[in-house]
This record gives structure tokens, sequence and C-alpha cells, in this order.
């Protein structure tokens, strides 16, 4: 990642003294000002990001493809997702966007408590998004909605062929929660309060439902994947902080894993309807 | 985009730090924003009649979030006009993508219909091979 690039170019260069620059230590010698320095790192993230999107549109074409062509297979399977989690998820992932702005700002104005805090709470919100997605997961592959030939759905009602332990113990965790969050969205609870906690989609799946799956947990899947580096990201510009490193004049590297941590935003703010409300 | 302008404005060292309450008022319209695109999609499934504005009302509220993201939280709206530039011509190219291979799709689906319908007794392999609950 570009982010990686610039920072080991700069510590690689830290230690030499240099007579006729003032240079911040983390200034690379080769850039003129601090400023040269954040400008070409951002539009290294900048570009990356491109790439990001470029290369999450393979996904987005398939999914309208395959969406356009065969829209019984999403009226049937999007019913198997539950709209309370994803949009759950949806707010947590946005107040973690708030927060790890709000920590750039921090970053910016070098106020260094402030940064360690948001970073804190950006890292906490990318937890409970995690959490919710291995709940969701879990449910997922408990009922044998999975991805094209693996696809197997166990009965419709999943409480009369219920495998022992392990799923026993999912479905506790996910009634808890459900019980827990439920109440603050009551939007989600409309559609299918007569099924009581599950929702399992109605009637038989059409040929291919799997494929909905497939759609569902390469997207999702992917997505997760990069929440993951999101958090190692975080991390690791959250050690740095501690240290003390980034004031107003060098906060380049909390700038770009902001950037980055909003593109995994906005992924999820076009995957959560296309997934879980499109019919 | 007046990015120049902007930094004369609000420089803080190196670039515009965006105010606490633009930060916090984004937030909450993006909140309401969600809260309204799941409204919208439970009226649309109690009532059959609004079916096909699902997708586009969806998107379209999608895209508003999108927007704000990154105009606000990524600051964009405050950058060099080069980033603008490479971020908006990315979103033409896929654009492009969706479109071409939408077109391409599309010209051969009847084909495959016309195939499918000739071919009584066999569905396509991959629907065959796992064994349906009933």
């Amino acid at each position: 990642m570009s982010d990686h690039a610039v920072a080991e170019t700069t510590d690689a260069h830290a230690s030499h003294g240099h007579g006729h620059h003032e240079h911040g230590p983390f200034q690379a010698h080769h850039f003129e000002t601090p400023k040269q320095q954040f400008d070409a790192g951002k539009f290294g993230m900048w570009l990356f990001l491109v790439q990001e999107v470029l290369f999450f549109s393979g996904l987005f074409v398939f999914y309208a493809i395959y969406r356009i062509n065969h829209p019984e297979i999403f009226e049937w399977g999007h019913q198997a997702l539950d709209t309370t989690y994803g949009a759950i998820n949806t707010i947590v992932l946005l107040f973690s966007s708030l927060t790890m702005a709000w920590a750039v700002r921090c970053a910016q104005l070098g106020k260094k408590n402030g940064l360690v805090f948001f970073l804190v709470v950006t890292l906490a919100c990318a937890g409970i998004f995690l959490g919710v997605k291995y709940v969701e997961y879990s449910a997922k592959f408990e009922h044998g909605y999975l991805w094209a030939r693996y696809f197997n759905p166990t009965s419709d009602n999943p409480h009369v062929a219920e495998p022992p332990s392990i799923s026993k113990e999912v479905d506790k965790v996910v009634e808890k929660v459900e019980s827990d969050l439920g109440d603050h969205s009551a939007a989600a609870h409309d559609a299918h309060s007569a099924e009581g906690h599950h929702h399992g989609p109605v009637g038989p799946p059409p040929p291919n439902a799997g494929v909905f799956f497939s759609i569902y947990f390469t997207m999702t899947g992917l997505h997760a994947i990069h929440v993951i580096a999101g958090i190692v990201a975080i991390t690791w510009i959250l050690v740095r902080s501690v240290k003390g490193h980034f004031g107003p004049m060098y906060f380049g590297p909390v700038d770009y894993v902001g950037l980055y941590w909003h593109l995994v935003d906005l992924v999820w703010i076009y995957l959560f309807p296309m997934l879980y409300l499109i019919e | 985009m007046s990015s120049t302008a902007a930094h004369h404005d609000e420089e803080h060292g190196l670039a515009h730090a965006m105010p606490v309450r633009a930060l916090l008022t984004v937030f909450t319209i993006l909140v309401v924003l969600t809260v309204l695109t799941v409204s919208i999609s439970n009226f649309i499934r109690a009532h059959e009649q609004f079916h096909a504005w699902g997708v586009p009302i969806a998107m379209f509220i999608a895209t508003i979030k999108a927007i704000l993201v990154v105009l606000y939280f990524m600051h964009l709206r405050y950058d060099k006009s080069l980033n603008n530039l490479i971020f908006f011509f990315c979103f033409a190219f896929v654009f492009l993508f969706m479109i071409f291979t939408l077109v391409d799709s599309l010209q051969y689906q009847t084909d495959i219909e016309n195939y499918a319908a000739v071919q009584p007794e066999t569905p396509a392999p991959a629907a065959a091979a796992p064994a349906k609950a009933p």
C-alpha cells in the first residue's frame, strides 16, 4: 500500500541529518517541504483508492448482470438476510467513519489525546462490525445458505431438524443480539413478524438460488477482508499516535489511513441496499 | 473546485481541517438517509404496485450518502483538483465498464433463453447438481 511505502521511505531517511534544511524527523530528504511530502503521499493514496474502486467494480458488474437476467434469484435469496443486522452494521460503519474523520482533525490540530481516543473508538466499531458479520455468517452456515453448489437449505422451518450443540449456541447469540438490538430499529421488524426470530425465504428456491449466496459471500467477504486490513492499518497509526509522531506538520499517515477507511465505508453504503433491501 | 480559496480560509498546517460541527451534521444526515432507505424498502415490500421503484430509489439514496462521505469525510471538496479529477474519472470508467458489459450480456440473453426453451428436462447443470429439500 502506498502509505506503507511512504512511511518506510520516511523512516529510512529520518536519521540522516541534513545541514541545509530544517527537516522534521519524518520528512524524507527528497521532499523540499512537509507540504510537498503530504501532497505526494495523498496523491498516491488517491491512486490506490481508484484501484480499489475499479477492483470492486468487477463484482458490482457481476451483480448487475446477474440481477437483470435472473431477478427471481435475488427476490428469493435476499429474504434470507436480516435487514436489522445490515442496518446496524451500516450505522456502526458510518459512526466509525465519523470518528476516523474526527481523528484526522485531531491529528491536524496536534491534539494527541483526541487522536488516540477517536482511533480506539474507530477500532471498536470495526470490531462490532465484524462481530455482527460473524453472527450473520453463522446463521447462513447453519441453515445451509451457502454459495453455488454447496447451497443446501436445511428446511423451511429451521427449528425442526436442528443439529446439536454449536448451532444452538449460535441461535442463542442470534436471539440475544436480536432482543438487545431489535427494539432500536423497528423498521426492520415489519416484514417478518410472523416468523418470529427466523426470517427464512418463503417458498422453494428457484434454480441456481445458490448464486445469490455466492454473490453475498464474495462481496461481503471481500469487504470484511478490507475491514480487517483497515484494523491492521489503524492499529499501526494508533501505536505511532501514542508515541507522539503526529502533529500539525506531519499527519499524512493518519489522513491516508482515514481515506482508506472511508472507502471501506463507501463500499458498504452500496452493499447494504444491494443485498439487504432491494427486491 | 475552489480548493485554493478554501485553503486560505481554514488552513491548519498542511491541509483543510473539517470543523466538528460539519462532521456531526454530515453524520446525522447519513444516519437519517439510512433510516429513510430502510423505511422506503419496507414500504415498497408492503405495496406491490411500487415494486419497480425499489432499485432506483435505493441506489439514489446510496449515491447521495456516498457523495457526502467523499466530499466531507474524505475532504475531497477541499482537496487538490487533480485528486478530484482522478477519482471522478475512475467512476466514469466504472460506468463504461458496467454499461458495455450489460449491453453485451443482454445481447445474448435471448439466445440463452431460446436454447433453454428447446431443451426440455435438462435444466442448467449447476441447478441439477444439489438435491433440493422439498
